[in-house]
């Protein structure tokens, strides 16, 4: 594969990861803030909606692979279909989440996030309770991510910049 | 808490000030040349869509969150800045210098050939390739993170042409058409070739999928690679109409040294597959047997070394491929068919030499090898240019025989073959430019 694109596969795949953790986490703590603008309001729901596109990964992923172990050729085509709609989500998250237990267990805290930003989307405050556990495992999730990452990330911008052949 | 988060998002403008620099930098007399034009043009575009976007992308930032994840929000956008101005930078001052002017007269009067205008530039790197840049703005995630940027800069098509530091010189010219295969691709995503018949060709995912197999099934993995080589066959099928046989005669003499840095097993098809393909559109397409049979020689000794043997019949690799070559076809103004290449030849050639084109090109292709080695060439055409020094018929008579003619041209020059055989590149790199200055004034005459 062309470098290039090798390493720009592999920024992609990263960043929508981290990025979207961020997302979740930059909505969670801007919803309360008083004096908001009409576009920041917006910027708000952008964010979340975003993080919610990546939490839904995690279960077509998970559904995903169930279907190929069963070997359901239909459901395995439908499924795939909409995994690459974003395959850098899809490679990065099952990149960096290798482990089928880890990953389900992250799908399981994602959803419940998930739910804390249905009840900002649709202007249910949540409890505060509910915002900081949220916070705490994006940002906990987040700082996973860097960590499996730096190395890589590293790696591919060095080959984009030029100082190294390939991986 | 306010001021701090303006100290931050301060940071970001500072950070967008660097283009600025940059554009100053840019106005030296090193960087005069009309080619830096192009590339200062995307420096400018670029510059104009982060000034006009960057307040609103920092007003969306609001006072609540703590200054720290804000810090980290901001620092995000300001290393996505830098890596936008970092690729520019490096682009420019590491690898766009020492790209002699005659490649781009050359991709240039491809890219004409083909009608298609876009902005593009050739820099050195450690392989062959082409990039989007949309694709470096994507894998960033500026879509996501810096919406208002992406919406003012996803439709500007610019090209980052790579093409290694040895095959750059003047002296390599026989190899530029290695270029123009690179060139091709930019034509395919532009004219949309292979996407008019296979649907949802997406060349940045289909090696997203391909780099990661396991991930996928065999089903979409197979797809990948179908789009993936499909793009590659229409590359080397314009390389080739452009240039009759110039591509392949050089791909399979250089493979071994080229190999590393052109070639991946997952993204490209077989080379022999790829050889076969493009002796057929040379010897049916383009009328040139003469031609498709050099190839075919240069193809057998490949093989040999190689230790593989010619699949006779050739079985072509996808069946799609017939639409495509005929979508592929459709773009192109000129082909170097031999009518084509005759009627180029009898606008330069007068007396006796012009007499014989129509009774025997390839006589006419060897007298003016022997003028060409001689320091004489004629200025016509890539594709006439390339055919000319690439002309063989075999058997090893002294008045036919390229290499003896090479050698005993060497000798009479005093210089050995090697330097004399680089100087002809140079005198063949010097015919490209020429034609294209040729062109480029009888149509504005």
């Amino acid at each position: 594969m062309p470098s290039m694109l090798q390493a720009l596969t592999e920024i992609g795949r990263i960043r929508s990861v981290r990025y979207r953790l961020s997302d979740g986490i930059f909505g969670l703590l801007s919803y309360s803030s008083s004096d908001k603008t009409l576009d920041q309001q917006e910027e708000i729901r952008r964010r979340l909606n975003q993080f919610k596109d990546f939490v839904e990964y995690f279960g077509i992923i998970s559904a995903y692979e169930n279907a190929r172990m069963q070997q359901d050729a239909k459901q395995v085509r439908s499924l795939e279909g909409k995994l690459l709609t974003n395959t850098d989500i899809y490679a990065g998250v099952a990149s960096i989440f290798k482990d089928l237990d880890e990953r389900e267990k992250i799908r399981i805290k994602l959803s419940k996030i998930e739910r804390v930003v249905d009840s900002i989307l649709s202007r249910d405050n949540p409890t505060s309770d509910d915002v900081k556990e949220s916070l705490d495992t994006l940002k906990a999730l987040r700082k996973q991510v860097e960590e499996r990452t730096s190395e890589d990330e590293k790696t591919a911008e060095r080959m984009i910049y030029g100082s190294i052949p390939t991986f | 808490m306010a001021r701090s988060i303006e100290r931050e998002k301060e940071k970001v403008r500072i950070e967008l000030k660097s283009f600025e620099q940059f554009l100053k930098e840019l106005e030296s007399d090193a960087f005069k040349a009309d080619y830096f034009d192009r590339f200062r043009q995307i420096v400018v575009t670029i510059n104009k869509a982060f000034k006009d976007s960057i307040e609103k992308r920092l007003a969306a930032f609001t006072t609540g969150p703590p200054l720290q994840e804000t810090s980290i929000e901001l620092d995000d956008l300001k290393s996505m800045i830098g890596a936008v101005y970092n690729l520019l930078y490096i682009t420019i001052f590491k690898n766009m210098t020492g790209i002699p002017r005659e490649i781009y007269y050359f991709t240039d009067t491809f890219l004409e050939n083909c009608s298609v205008s876009v902005n593009y530039v050739v820099c050195l790197g450690e392989q062959i390739q082409v990039t989007d840049f949309r694709w470096f703005l994507l894998s960033h995630q500026f879509d996501l993170k810096y919406p208002e940027f992406w919406e003012s800069i996803k439709d500007q098509r610019f090209y980052f042409v790579q093409f290694v530091r040895k095959l750059t010189d003047r002296n390599r010219s026989l190899d530029w058409p290695l270029l123009i295969h690179e060139m091709a691709h930019i034509v395919d995503m532009n004219k949309g070739i292979v996407s008019q018949t296979i649907a949802d060709t997406d060349y940045y995912k289909a090696y997203q999928v391909l780099r990661h197999r396991e991930l996928y099934s065999d089903e979409h993995y197979q797809s990948a690679k179908k789009i993936s080589r499909l793009g590659e066959y229409v590359a080397d099928y314009l390389a080739t109409r452009y240039l009759a046989g110039a591509f392949v005669w050089r791909f399979l003499q250089e493979y071994l040294t080229i190999a590393r840095i052109f070639e991946e097993p997952k993204t490209h098809p077989d080379l022999d597959k790829r050889a076969e393909e493009m002796i057929e559109i040379i010897r049916d397409q383009l009328h040139l047997p003469e031609v498709s049979g050099i190839i075919e020689r240069e193809l057998l000794v490949w093989l040999k070394d190689a230790e593989k043997t010619r699949a006779t019949p050739h079985q072509r690799e996808y069946s799609e491929l017939d639409q495509i070559f005929d979508n592929a076809q459709k773009v192109m103004l000129f082909a170097a068919t031999k009518e084509a290449i005759t009627r180029a030849l009898k606008n330069k050639l007068r007396g006796s030499l012009g007499n014989k084109l129509d009774k025997d090109l390839g006589e006419v292709l060897i007298a003016l090898q022997k003028d060409f080695f001689n320091g004489r060439p004629i200025v016509a055409s890539p594709a006439v240019d390339f055919l000319i020094f690439m002309y063989r018929v075999g058997g090893t008579n002294e008045q036919t025989d390229p290499e003896k003619i090479l050698s005993a041209a060497a000798k009479k020059f005093e210089m050995d073959q090697v330097q004399y055989e680089e100087l002809m590149q140079e005198l063949l790199a010097d015919c490209i430019k020429l034609n294209a200055v040729y062109e480029r004034y009888s149509k504005n005459s």
